[in-house]
């Protein structure tokens, strides 16, 4: 009877399971158990990568070491360019990449981002962060010196910052206080204490851009008059063939998810900036293709000539090109997946073959792959030009912006994506990126 | 002892294995890991399952996205609503083999889809009514074929 129940009820299998959906709650416990087990089932896959493995350096890095200037170039000329908003004379902008984005603010969006400089590095900087002639957020240079600096987005919550703005409705100014909308927000911005509701609540449309306004003395710090906010929303019930506002909301310019890279203003007359804080580290790798079921089709099994950890995450390199990412990490060997696996979602920066037209900061989720290329959808930014070269974004700190993915291509409108044309990748000549945080003087 | 460290071993190749079917676009190819969840739904030692369970899962993590516990879960999930059922098949009859293969190739796909979520990519395809057919006519028979090979043979039920 006993022995029929056992059969009926598995204990073992179903504690089991119950087992891996804890672990699945909290997964830094087994994680490291995981790693080394995992390493030991992929001993023989090393062994096989060693023996098949073929040495070169990476081939036609000319190219895109050229490519990833003008990109470079272009991105910091853009990104600088305020336009029509006079910024003080005596301030020169500073070009800072995005690592990561953290928190969750205003419309449930990221609240704040880390950049690759130090809180030492940008002492004295102005408070204000741009991109173009677009206010991005704030600069947040509490903590030790050696940290890095983060820029807290107008939606972080937890360091609510009012500040004043402005739209011009009917050839008039009408002034307004921003301020972070809830998480739960549909928009991560919302408006309060505005100078004029009767002539605010007459608004019937979305999409009238909200400035800044320099106040004498704005209690935030000086911020110049002009610079973009967002674009206002309206949210209300309709009555007939208009909306009767009930609040009104802004939706920033540029979707934090997509943000790359910002501008810090500092003094000119200060001290010299000092490089970006965190470098990478390049380690030579072997590569073996592995059949994967699908949806994935193919796994790539590298291990470090070095025999050192490779982290999760690093980026996996031809030259100055990205070809994938760490998935799994493990001593000496890792498991990686190339760009173009499907699900993935990555932050990209597209640079249009127009050079009339600025780069636009996406972030896309791999929506499939086939013989034509890499099927992206954009998940937030906008899309500038047809057609281009695609750069890597903010993708962690193992993954600096600024690589080449390659030629990329606007879809039919019925799809309205982006067609991203992925060269076959070589064996020989691949390394691994990982952070290297520069060391504290 | 010596089936436990061959599972061990073998279950990445078997993955792989299937990842190389999984490349024949044209030909209908056995699903190995369909077959190998039928095997364990219907044909090995309750007491084993664990054991073949986790090393099956922590091997899929070498092919696929998402940490070992996802798979364990991915794997185990449809394979713990066939156990109980099997008392009252007949093991054996290969009209409950094919339907089990049918019902897993619709479970791992949907459970995959739920799972996908806790990882950055997706763990599973979805899968069509000619995908369903084709399993139920080519995994059984490679199901046979597993739990005919060592390891695999020396978890099965004593009974059979």
């Amino acid at each position: 009877m006993i022995r029929s129940g056992r059969r009926l009820f598995p204990v073992g299998l179903y504690s089991t399971l119950l087992a891996a959906a804890c672990c699945l709650a909290v997964p830094a416990i087994p994680r490291q158990v995981e790693s080394w087990l995992r390493s030991l089932q992929c001993l023989p896959l090393r062994s096989w990568n060693v023996v098949l493995a073929t040495e070169g350096a990476p081939s036609g890095e000319g190219a895109d070491v050229q490519a990833v200037r003008e990109f470079g170039h272009r991105l910091g000329s853009v990104a600088r360019d305020t336009g029509d908003v006079h910024m003080p004379a005596d301030m020169a902008g500073i070009l800072c990449r995005v690592i990561a984005r953290e928190g969750r603010g205003g419309g449930g969006l990221p609240a704040s981002l880390l950049l690759d400089r130090r809180v030492r590095d940008l002492v004295g900087c102005q408070s204000f962060v741009t991109y173009g002639d677009r206010l991005v957020g704030f600069l947040d240079l509490d903590g030790r010196p050696e940290d890095l600096a983060r820029v807290r987005l107008l939606n972080d919550r937890e360091r609510r910052r009012r500040m004043t703005a402005r739209v011009r409705l009917n050839d008039t100014w009408q002034n307004f206080v921003v301020e972070p909308a809830a998480t739960r927000d549909e928009f991560p911005l919302r408006v309060q204490t505005m100078e004029d509701p009767y002539s605010l609540s007459q608004i019937e449309n979305s999409g009238q851009v909200v400035e800044t306004v320099d106040l004498g003395k704005d209690p935030v710090g000086a911020i110049p008059a002009g610079l973009r906010v967002g674009r206002l929303r309206v949210f209300g019930y309709a009555t007939g063939s208009r909306v009767v506002p009930v609040q009104l909301y802004v939706t920033p310019e540029q979707d934090p998810r997509a943000i790359s890279a910002v501008i810090v203003w500092r003094p000119r007359q200060g001290h010299p900036i000092a490089p970006v804080a965190v470098g990478h580290a390049r380690s030579k790798v072997h590569l073996l293709h592995l059949p994967a079921p699908k949806p994935m089709r193919e796994r790539w099994f590298v291990s470090s000539t070095s025999g050192l950890a490779i982290p999760e995450g690093a980026a996996l390199v031809h030259g100055r090109r990205l070809v994938g990412t760490v998935v799994t990490t493990g001593t000496g060997s890792a498991l990686a997946a190339r760009f173009g696996s499907v699900g993935r979602v990555w932050s990209v920066t597209l640079l249009p073959d127009d050079p009339n037209r600025a780069p636009s900061d996406l972030l896309v989720r791999v929506r499939s792959r086939d013989v034509q290329g890499v099927h992206l959808t954009i998940l937030a930014g906008r899309l500038e030009g047809e057609s281009g070269r695609l750069f890597s974004g903010a993708n962690g700190r193992h993954c600096p912006g600024g690589l080449l993915l390659g030629q990329v291509s606007s879809e039919p409108e019925d799809l309205g994506g982006l067609l991203l044309r992925v060269d076959s990748i070589p064996a020989a000549g691949l390394s691994v990126l990982s952070e290297r945080r520069e060391s504290t003087p | 002892m010596i089936a436990w460290v061959l599972w061990f071993f073998m279950a990445l190749p078997l993955f792989l294995l299937d990842g190389w079917f999984s490349g024949f676009e044209t030909l209908p190819m056995p699903d190995l890991t369909l077959a190998l969840c039928l095997f364990m739904a219907m044909h090995a030692r309750p007491a084993s399952l664990p054991g073949l369970l986790v090393f099956a899962g922590l091997a899929r993590t070498v092919v696929l996205d998402g940490d070992a516990a996802l798979h364990i879960l991915a794997l185990g999930i449809p394979v713990a609503v066939l156990v109980p059922v099997r008392v009252v098949f007949f093991r054996r009859h290969v009209l409950w083999q094919c339907l089990a293969a049918g019902f897993l190739t619709l479970a791992l796909a949907k459970v995959g889809a739920l799972l996908g979520r806790f990882a950055d990519g997706e763990i599973a395809s979805s899968v069509s009514f000619v995908d369903v057919i084709w399993a139920m006519l080519l995994v059984p028979p490679a199901a046979w074929i597993l739990r005919s090979l060592p390891p695999l043979s020396r978890f099965r039920e004593r009974s059979e």
